[in-house]
């Protein structure tokens, strides 16, 4: 809808201004439309917001690697093979395209030149480049571009996508099945927060005064311990797995849930239809659920959405002070935890969980948005 | 008004006064003796060294002696693995004021670039701006802030030379702030995101609104309707979130002090529950709750400030 | 969108076409080192300008010295803070290194002409001597002429006052059995500290200003009081500051906790001290062997991140910094890399106390992962070296030699080291198969504790964990791995006091003495104090009885001989599993030049860094 000010108003040809419906009455027609229910409605919106719908096919191939991933090629995600640790990632239909990345190369600094030439050391064929030379005590260093994969003698059949890890085992598989377990315990942890907070957080706004007030003492003393010391204690009385750890996650995440949700009751529940509803005597429980929450659909789900990611990154931290999933198994929260000891020297090692990581964030957060657009009451028939 | 910032206040002496309890007992129930580390102990020497310590009381006659001592002397006992001999006050005194000049400055710096992005996405909604600063603010939120102090530290301070390359303790004034810049940045991005973020969210959502319209047909344009009327009222829920965010940053300064060496509160907790040193972990504990049941105060009396709808900590009506 | 996609494929068209001009000829022949600039000497010349030693032979008389307030500042970095400069109270190794700098023990080891390390009388004024024939009564002379920081006179009351707050019953000191009860037993001296008896029956005297009396309980030899009192926790501390910094009821003392409390006397001075942040030593040039030391400044910064670090070690700001693993892997073939001796052996240790998993008693299933554990694959894999030794390499077997034990061991006794680094699959499997068969169990699950702080613990653990199980059979054989933090994981083992169930299999590292081999093996006895596993073995400790305290042991070939029989006994019994042992790597400027000409790690002494010098 555009308003139009008096200097637009005044450029405009009245000729092509036409009244509209002034001789028939409308009355007693029939509809021509069908009506829409309000699902049917939001998908409609759903649909027209592109990036969303780009970030819901971007979830579901990411979900589709994670369940058929592992199966794609040979490796196992406990085959350890010590002579193949830390070998750069290499996929040998991008590898031809000699662009310089997937082929397998690395380049390894402060070498000495006298080595270069002792093929016990630098196998045939393998170097690929020679740079920076220089002189450290009067011994000539050089930093060495090599395909490190006949640097380690493998044959050139064998490749691994993703590059292996530091016991050498294929990170393409692991980093699939830590998808996998990584999105369970987020998805759970996520739902079952969200549950407990909204629930709780409705109770507290409601009913407000002294319920109200204890209530969010409760919450606050939840709150003030360090998420450190809270998760440890949980986890030394319930141990790991991933059980505890989901009970770990949600101990304290419903928090920011509830409150905000409290908040959101507090600007509603003195609107005209919840007192309306009152009078007309409908139960407590309807009023919270039916009437007041909906309008704070938006919150909600733009929450729920970014609480996802935010789960495997609560996970990963977990995995940082050594309380994640029992080793081997891996998650996305352990890939990046080990890989992030080794940030400067095998950057490919965090780059790939990373990128899920972040793939995963941006499209949960774009499907949140058209989500909310999509349930947004305010919006319905726009 | 009064009355309910009394109450308030009341309930946060309480609530202080039960995590204090409820840290105090779960502390001394974790597993290891503090004198693990004394080389070769006799047996009859441990039980004197328990006595001098008050260790051989029940933990409730402990507790009450620890309680006695903050109250009457300001006396949180005695550091006994860390800094041995030292005062547990003396030792916590001497980190906070570091941490929390980083923290402040981190919170000061994101409110006005969060805000300027947020408002610049809602305004043009779905368009370029828009998209850039989602893109960005997911970027930014998902990023842990470790990696943006590693990368800042490597490229600016160790490559550039701009800024150095960790905290310099015995600098002053401007130089210090030199100093501190880097991860003042690093720990502001979150934060940055976080705001406009939710500053986007709610301004979009009231643009729609009827009060808009009213004000566009009253005669403003766009940007003085926005900015008059708008505002206003999205910064309800920022208040909810801009506070208890720094809670999260000092939460989340623990990593970035350790890669800029800077002296500060960030790695006391751990390494106190490493070195199973009890009264510097309840002290530290201590000062996390006080920090953040402050800033929930603040929060709740600020709504009242800014929105008129909520004035009171709301009784029904009817 | 089509555009989008035509702009992509242009694009990648135009790489490949760059690309495509990829492979050229890689140029490895060495090039010609630069001219040689006139630098001041380098490590080439060491003996003429050794300090306090005379020169060569062909080298004229004087020896060059440094000057009276040295030259030169060495920044340094240290991964945690200095916690406290009392040594009666420390804990930390890096806190008595800087006890080291700022203080004198009676006596020290440093590095002497032949690189190798010696004791030396720093504050005594010569060895200490018999009295007489029990060997139990000694003389220790004092030197005359040395002053503390703040001009009080250093005489014998010094030594006495140290030791007799060192004990004080009321303080408790958590450094007090460092005196009372270590390498020699003071007469009473533990008494005195649990309050049984007052401070004149203890067996440390005065006789005159500048010679003190010790009296022990047992017979002992002089290398053991030299071992004794070379312990920063023996330092000395001055009296006048001491007691100023007692509190009331003289419960508590703050000696060592600021910069106000803590008064000099050792190769440094405190210069300045922010806490948490940064400590700074200057030469102190009273010091008695003041010619020794060459630099006028140390700078030590507190900086944990080992990344921080090595960028200002490459930027200029450090002298030298610790490499960790995978830094270890980009400067392997620099120059400036050295490398110190690991501290400890790793090993995993079986709860063989444990009520409820039958396996975990018998000796054969500790042999079967013995033999199973495929050391040179962990070894390579962490840089480390495969040990299945009981004694790290760094122990010393030879005091006149420097010898490394571990060395002599295996020339004295061939038949007894095992092949292949103790890994032989045949046999470890038989064992299993006995452990199976004596303790009537089927299947083996057991969790193994490992230290989350380290991630070389992990890569081992995940390691066995799935080689183990390949050799003895999956459906047989089954590990959980639990990490957890270093502190926690010790005191879950220590727990078995109290729980005998409280772990099953545990990692391990004991750091024990470096000079005396047999008795290393304390660790491992049944009565040791701060014991972390319930091993026993009574073979082990009726030798360690009769090598520490029975009369065999004042013939040094014959107490040698129990040290070989100890570690047999280990091997024989797999007490522990030993793994792996990890050297320290560290990056050295090359402004600073040490001591030792090759820049070697004399265990005893250390690198000698107190006594390097600067050279721009």
């Amino acid at each position: 809808m555009k308003i139009y000010n008096k200097e637009e108003y005044a450029g405009i040809d009245t000729s092509k201004l036409r009244l509209i419906q002034m001789d028939e009455s409308l009355h007693d027609q029939k509809f021509e439309t069908k009506p829409i229910g309000f699902f049917k409605d939001a998908m409609l919106r759903f649909k027209k917001n592109k990036a969303s719908v780009v970030a819901f096919v971007m979830i579901c191939i990411i979900a589709f690697f994670a369940i058929f991933g592992p199966m794609m090629n040979d490796y196992g995600f406990n085959d350890q093979d010590l002579n193949r640790i830390n070998m750069p990632p290499k996929i040998p239909a991008i590898a031809k395209f000699n662009i310089g990345i997937f082929d397998g190369g690395r380049v390894l600094a402060n070498r000495r030149v006298v080595n270069l030439s002792d093929t016990s050391q630098y196998p045939e064929g393998c170097i690929l480049a020679v740079e920076n030379r220089h002189f450290v005590n009067n011994i000539e260093m050089c930093d060495v571009t090599v395909d490190y994969y006949r640097y380690s003698g493998i044959s050139d059949e064998d490749c691994f996508w993703f590059g292996t890890d530091y016991l050498g085992r294929d990170l393409w598989t692991r980093l699939w099945r830590g998808a996998r377990v990584s999105l369970l315990i987020a998805l759970v942890s996520v739902t079952v927060n969200v549950v407990i907070g909204v629930t709780y957080g409705s109770v507290a706004g409601y009913y407000g005064g002294r319920l109200d007030l204890i209530m969010m003492r409760i919450t606050e003393i939840i709150n003030a311990f360090p998420n450190i010391v809270v998760m440890t204690i949980f986890i030394l009385i319930f141990g790991t797995g991933i059980f505890s750890i989901i009970l770990a996650l949600v101990v304290r995440d419903w928090i920011g849930t509830a409150r905000l949700i409290r908040g959101q009751f507090y600007r509603f529940k003195n609107d005209e239809y919840v007192l309306a509803a009152k009078t007309l005597g409908v139960p407590d429980r309807t009023l919270i659920f039916r009437h007041i929450l909906p309008n704070s659909i938006g919150p909600i789900i733009t929450r729920t959405a970014l609480a996802v990611p935010a789960a495997i990154f609560s996970e990963s931290f977990l995995a940082y002070i050594g309380l994640g999933l029992k080793p081997p198994e891996p998650s996305i929260g352990i890939l990046l935890s080990d890989g992030q000891k080794v940030l400067l020297y095998f950057p490919t090692q965090v780059l790939f969980p990373a990128i899920l990581i972040s793939v995963l964030c941006i499209s949960f957060n774009m499907f949140g948005n058209g989500l909310r657009d999509a349930f947004d009451p305010t919006q319905r028939g726009v | 008004m009064k009355q309910y910032i009394l109450q308030r206040l009341l309930a946060m002496v309480i609530t202080l006064f039960i995590i204090l309890t409820l840290g105090f007992l779960m502390i001394r129930m974790m597993p290891g003796s503090i004198f693990d580390d004394y080389q070769d102990l006799p047996a009859d020497m441990e039980a004197v060294l328990n006595a001098k310590y008050n260790f051989d009381k029940p933990v409730i006659v402990q507790y009450f002696i620890y309680l006695k001592n903050i109250l009457l002397h300001w006396d949180w006992g005695i550091s006994l693995k860390m800094y041995p001999n030292k005062s547990v006050w003396s030792v916590v005194r001497g980190k906070i004021p570091v941490t929390l000049y980083v923290n402040i400055f981190s919170l000061l710096i994101s409110l006005p670039l969060g805000m300027l992005a947020g408002i610049s996405a809602a305004i043009k909604k779905n368009g370029s701006v828009d998209y850039l600063v989602s893109f960005l603010v997911v970027i930014f939120i998902s990023v842990p802030s470790f990696v943006f102090a590693t990368c800042l530290q490597y490229f600016i301070a160790y490559k550039a030379g701009l800024f150095p390359i960790i905290y310099d303790a015995n600098a002053v004034g401007a130089a210090k702030f030199h100093s501190l810049v880097l991860p003042i940045l690093a720990l502001a991005f979150s934060p940055i995101a976080r705001v406009a973020r939710y500053l986007r969210a709610e301004l979009a959502e009231n643009i729609n609104s009827e009060f808009m319209l009213l004000a566009r047909t009253k005669g403003l344009t766009y940007t003085q309707a926005t900015l008059r009327h708008g505002i206003r009222n999205s910064l309800v829920p920022l208040a909810n979130i801009i506070i208890p965010m720094f809670t999260t940053i000092m939460g989340g300064s623990l990593v970035v002090e350790n890669i800029f060496a800077i002296p500060g509160m960030g790695g006391l907790m751990i390494q106190s529950i490493n070195t199973s040193d009890h009264q510097v972990t309840l002290a530290t504990l201590m000062f996390y709750s006080l920090i953040s049941v402050l800033t929930i105060l603040i929060v709740d009396l600020s709504y009242g400030i800014i929105d008129p709808r909520i004035r009171i900590g709301g009784q029904q009506k009817v | 969108m089509k555009k989008v996609l035509a702009i992509l494929l242009v694009s990648l068209m135009v790489i490949s076409l760059f690309a495509g001009c990829g492979k050229k000829e890689v140029d490895i022949t060495p090039s010609a080192p630069p001219a040689e600039p006139a630098k001041p000497a380098e490590t080439t010349q060491p003996a003429a300008n050794t300090p306090a030693v005379p020169s060569e032979p062909t080298a004229p008389a004087e020896p060059e010295k440094p000057k009276p307030e040295g030259e030169g500042v060495m920044n340094i970095a240290a991964t945690g803070d200095v916690a406290t400069l009392n040594p009666q109270t420390y804990s930390m190794a890096r806190d008595s290194d800087a006890i080291d700098r700022l203080s004198m023990t009676l006596y020290e080891t440093v590095i002497g002409e032949d690189g190798n390390f010696k004791y030396q009388p720093e504050f005594a004024a010569d060895f200490p001597k018999q009295m007489d024939d029990t060997r139990t009564v000694w003389q220790i002379p004092i030197r005359k002429g040395l002053k503390w920081d703040n001009g009080d006179e250093m005489t014998a009351e010094d030594a006495l006052y140290t030791y007799k707050m060192l004990l004080d019953p009321v303080l408790l000191n958590s450094r007090a059995s460092a005196f009372a009860n270590n390498y020699i037993v003071v007469k009473n001296a533990t008494e005195y500290n649990a309050g049984k008896c007052d401070w004149e029956d203890v067996g440390w005297k005065m006789v005159d200003d500048y010679t003190i009396e010790l009296t022990v309980d047992n017979a002992v030899t002089d290398d053991e009081i030299l071992s004794h009192f070379n312990n920063a926790a023996l330092a000395l501390v001055n009296k006048t500051v001491y007691e100023a910094s007692l509190n009331t009821d003289r419960t508590t003392c703050m000696y060592g906790t600021s910069k106000d409390t803590i008064v000099s006397c050792g190769p440094y001075t405190l210069k300045d001290w922010i806490e948490g942040a940064s400590i700074s030593y200057q030469k102190n040039p009273d010091y008695v062997f003041a010619d020794n030391i060459w630099i006028n400044t140390i700078n030590e910064r507190t900086i944990s991140d080992a990344s921080t670090r090595l960028q200002l070690f490459l930027n200029g700001e450090l002298d030298y910094v610790s490499l960790g693993d995978e830094e270890y892997l980009q400067y392997k073939e620099d120059p400036r890399v050295i490398e110190s001796n690991a501290t400890s052996m790793r090993h995993i240790s079986v709860n063989m106390c444990n009520t409820e998993k039958a396996i975990l008693t018998s000796t054969n299933f500790r042999l079967a992962l013995y033999y199973g554990s495929n050391r040179a694959e962990m070894a390579s894999m962490c840089n480390g070296y495969a040990c299945w030794w009981y004694q790290p390499l760094m122990v010393i077997g030879n005091l006149e030699t420097g010898e490394c034990y571990h060395e002599m061991f295996c020339e004295a006794h061939p038949d007894w080291v095992p092949a292949n680094d103790g890994y032989d699959p045949e046999k470890a499997k038989a064992y299993f198969e006995k452990a199976l068969e004596e303790t009537g169990t089927t299947k083996v699950d057991l969790t193994l504790l490992y230290n989350s702080d380290t991630a070389m613990y992990k890569s081992c653990s995940e390691y066995l964990q799935k080689t183990w199980a390949e050799l003895f059979g999956t459906d047989r054989f089954h590990i959980d791995l639990q990490g957890m933090s270093n502190s926690q994981m010790v005191a879950t083992k220590k727990d078995y006091k109290n729980n005998v169930n409280s772990y099953e299999m545990s990692w391990g590292a004991w750091n024990t003495s470096k000079l005396a081999p047999w008795n290393a093996y304390t660790v491992w006895r049944t009565d040791y104090g701060k014991k972390n596993e319930p091993l026993s073995l009574p073979e082990l400790d009726d030798l360690w009885q009769r090598a520490n305290q029975g009369e065999e042991r004042f013939d040094k070939a014959k107490r040698l001989e129990m040290a070989y029989q100890m570690e047999k006994v280990m091997l024989d019994n797999a007490g522990v599993v030993p793994i792996i042992e990890c050297p320290a790597h560290y990056l050295k400027a090359d402004r600073v030049v040490l001591p030792t000409e090759d820049n070697r790690y004399v265990v005893g002494a250390g690198f000698g860094w107190n006594y390097a010098r600067i050279v721009e």
